[in-house]
């Protein structure tokens, strides 16, 4: 099927938030492209604007003071933007499911855990008797790796990760064919990271869903994606497949970003950091958003917007002056 | 084994009331020796001759030391269950009050299921549509309700629902419940502003939580995703208005209760007040305390049955009061 071969694309979207009367561009014209069982990973420094591609997808922004204001976000070849409120419900946790950055506050406190994956069940299955969500619920259970007995206890009772296996075992309970994972593993020690990554991984891999891993950990982007997009100030400034981006890495945001992970080979005493900080949302700069931070800037650079250019391997770079930087670079 | 505890925890609170009825009894025996006045005087009127007076403070057994009159008036209370009778009227307090004190919890349960009964809904139309008109319109209710004096309102009902429309009694406990309608709707203003204002900003800080985000995500429809996850959050501060306001009006209900002519406790104690009618006074505070203290219980177990986080608290009491003396011991 054609379909199956873009099974989620976003088109153009572009996010507003209003704030104290000034308008904070978040997302600035973003276009993805995913495929059945594939992962895209979304790489971007804090306010880059990923959980808010992540949440659009969704439609769950907050309702007060945000908008999308344009853009088309198509699954299976449907326009989700488009639909009505009640048919985007029947989507969500079902076809699409987000897994969020912080499990100690993803989880409603005064909610049995069992419950709370028992409601996306009820939610989406045929069977809505109370029995058969109980059942699935505490399969899940089982499956995130968690005694089924435990179904009736309350978030305070687990650990951060077991939170965390929770909040995946809602995400998954309906078999969604799109996962959005947002940082999932941020707030969790390294340990617990691998666990919970493999897990992602391997019931993933069962049930063939697509997945928009949400990161700022190289790491994290190395062992589970296959493509990678770069955020940078609302929009993609770099995007390829993993090996492109990992090894000729070509806009200099990204260069920037791979020289500040510290080299274990050298005795570095000295982290890189990429001088500056993220443009103000609210005052984007008019050409290139990271102009005001690259070394390489030149006046053509903050005229107005930049296009995007592929480089010498054919991946996507928002860069005017790739090819002289790769010169300079070698 | 959960619920052993919280068993445990009941009995523990109930063993604890005695000590505050104690508590209560004295501070309020105590209060009433300092005020001015000698109730022979009063019981006698304006026509005793000194003689008459002399004999009837001994008789009352006023010329005896603190002590001797608090210890009578504990055993009297707490072993003989006789709180004695009124120094105006001679009627017996207990029965007074056992046929008074229903009417004011009736009133005060009524005015209470209006106030948030509306309130709470007002306070979430108001916490979901921030910052637009239907919040404004909630709030200005709101503002409206704490601004308005019950007692103003209250003479406006009776003019518009006994006296124009003739649909309520204006006065008086001989119809019911619908006696009970007039006086709880003009009660209750201050308790529903108060509820409004609570429910919005305990909705507005749940409502930005996580947990909503993630019950949005599972696809919950918006109205489940209100009452369902965000209310059960948000109640904690409105139980803990729940019971402050009960307290507040049960003892604050003379004003209404006035201007009905209603006969209920704050009409009993206010009177009782003026007249230096101590026995009537000690009675009814001892009576309010009991209820009151029953009610903070039923609070607290309220927040048990909302809570698990407050419930798990309670069942391992023992724990946190360890812990709590060990600071100073380790400081």
């Amino acid at each position: 099927m054609s379909e199956n071969k873009e099974f989620l694309s976003v088109k153009d979207l572009v996010v507003e938030y209003m704030s104290d009367g000034q308008v904070v561009h978040a997302v600035n014209g973003v276009s993805l492209k995913l495929e059945r069982g594939k992962t895209l990973g979304l790489v971007g420094e804090t306010g880059a604007g990923k959980t808010t591609i992540a949440k659009s997808i969704l439609q769950i922004l907050p309702d007060v003071g945000c908008r999308i204001a344009g853009g088309e976000v198509h699954l299976d070849g449907e326009d989700l933007l488009k639909l009505p409120e009640h048919e985007m419900r029947k989507i969500r946790g079902n076809k699409i499911s987000m897994i969020f950055q912080d499990p100690m506050t993803a989880l409603n406190p005064v909610q049995r855990v069992g419950d709370q994956i028992a409601e996306v069940v009820r939610l989406h299955s045929d069977d809505k008797s109370h029995a058969h969500c109980e059942k699935r619920a505490k399969e899940m259970l089982e499956i995130v790796g968690i005694p089924a007995e435990r179904y009736y206890e309350y978030p305070h009772q687990f650990s951060g990760g077991m939170k965390q296996r929770v909040v995946i075992a809602i995400a998954l309970a309906c078999n969604p064919d799109l996962l959005l994972a947002d940082e999932p593993t941020t707030a969790l020690d390294v340990t617990i990271q691998a666990q919970v990554l493999d897990l992602i991984a391997e019931l993933r891999e069962k049930y063939n869903t697509a997945m928009l891993l949400i990161t700022h950990d190289m790491g994290v982007v190395a062992q589970v994606c296959d493509d990678v997009a770069v955020i940078y100030a609302g929009n993609i400034v770099e995007y390829g497949t993993k090996e492109q981006i990992f090894d000729h890495p070509t806009h200099p945001y990204t260069v920037g970003l791979f020289g500040a992970i510290p080299s274990m080979s050298e005795d570095e005493e000295w982290l890189h950091p990429i001088d500056g900080l993220p443009p103000d949302p609210t005052d984007l700069p008019q050409g290139c958003a990271f102009a005001p931070r690259c070394k390489y800037a030149t006046d053509e650079c903050r005229k107005g917007p930049i296009a995007v250019y592929k480089t010498a391997d054919g991946h996507d770079c928002r860069c005017c002056n790739m090819n002289k930087i790769a010169e300079q670079e070698g | 084994m959960g619920d052993k505890r919280m068993v445990k925890y009941v009995i523990k609170r109930i063993l604890w009331m005695i000590p505050i009825v104690l508590a209560v009894t004295i501070l309020v025996f105590t209060l009433m020796i300092f005020c001015p006045g000698n109730p022979a005087e009063i019981i006698l009127g304006a026509t005793a001759t000194e003689a008459d007076i002399a004999a009837k403070t001994e008789e009352l057994g006023l010329n005896d030391p603190y002590l001797v009159r608090l210890g009578d008036y504990m055993v009297s209370v707490f072993v003989k269950h006789d709180l004695g009778d009124s120094w105006i009227s001679g009627v017996d307090i207990m029965g007074s009050i056992a046929e008074r004190l229903p009417r004011t919890m009736i009133l005060t349960l009524i005015t209470l299921f209006i106030a948030f009964g509306l309130g709470i809904p007002l306070g979430i139309i108001a916490a979901t549509n921030q910052n637009r008109w239907p919040d404004n319109l909630s709030m200005l209710i709101a503002l409206i309700g704490v601004a308005i004096p019950n007692f103003w309102l209250a003479l406006m009902l009776i003019l518009v629902f006994s006296v124009n429309l003739g649909w309520l009694p204006a006065m008086g406990i001989d119809n019911g419940i619908f006696s009970y309608i007039l006086p709880a709707l003009s009660g209750c203003m201050g308790a529903l502003a108060g509820c409004a204002r609570q429910t919005r900003s305990s909705m507005l800080e749940v409502i930005r939580a996580d947990y909503i985000t993630t019950a949005r995500s599972k696809g919950v429809p918006e109205r489940d995703v209100i009452v369902k996850h965000a209310l059960k959050n948000a109640l904690i501060p409105i139980i803990t208005l729940f019971g402050s306001t009960f307290g507040h009006l049960l003892g604050g209900m003379m004003i209404i209760e006035t201007v009905f002519s209603l006969p209920g406790m704050g009409t009993y104690i206010i009177g009782a007040v003026n007249n230096r009618d101590y026995p009537i006074v000690q009675g009814g505070t001892i009576f309010l305390a009991i209820t009151f203290s029953l009610c903070m219980l039923a609070v607290d177990l309220l927040y048990a049955a909302v809570d698990p986080r407050i419930k798990a608290q309670y069942a391992s009491n023992k724990k946190v009061k360890k812990t709590k003396k060990e600071v100073p011991a380790n400081a």
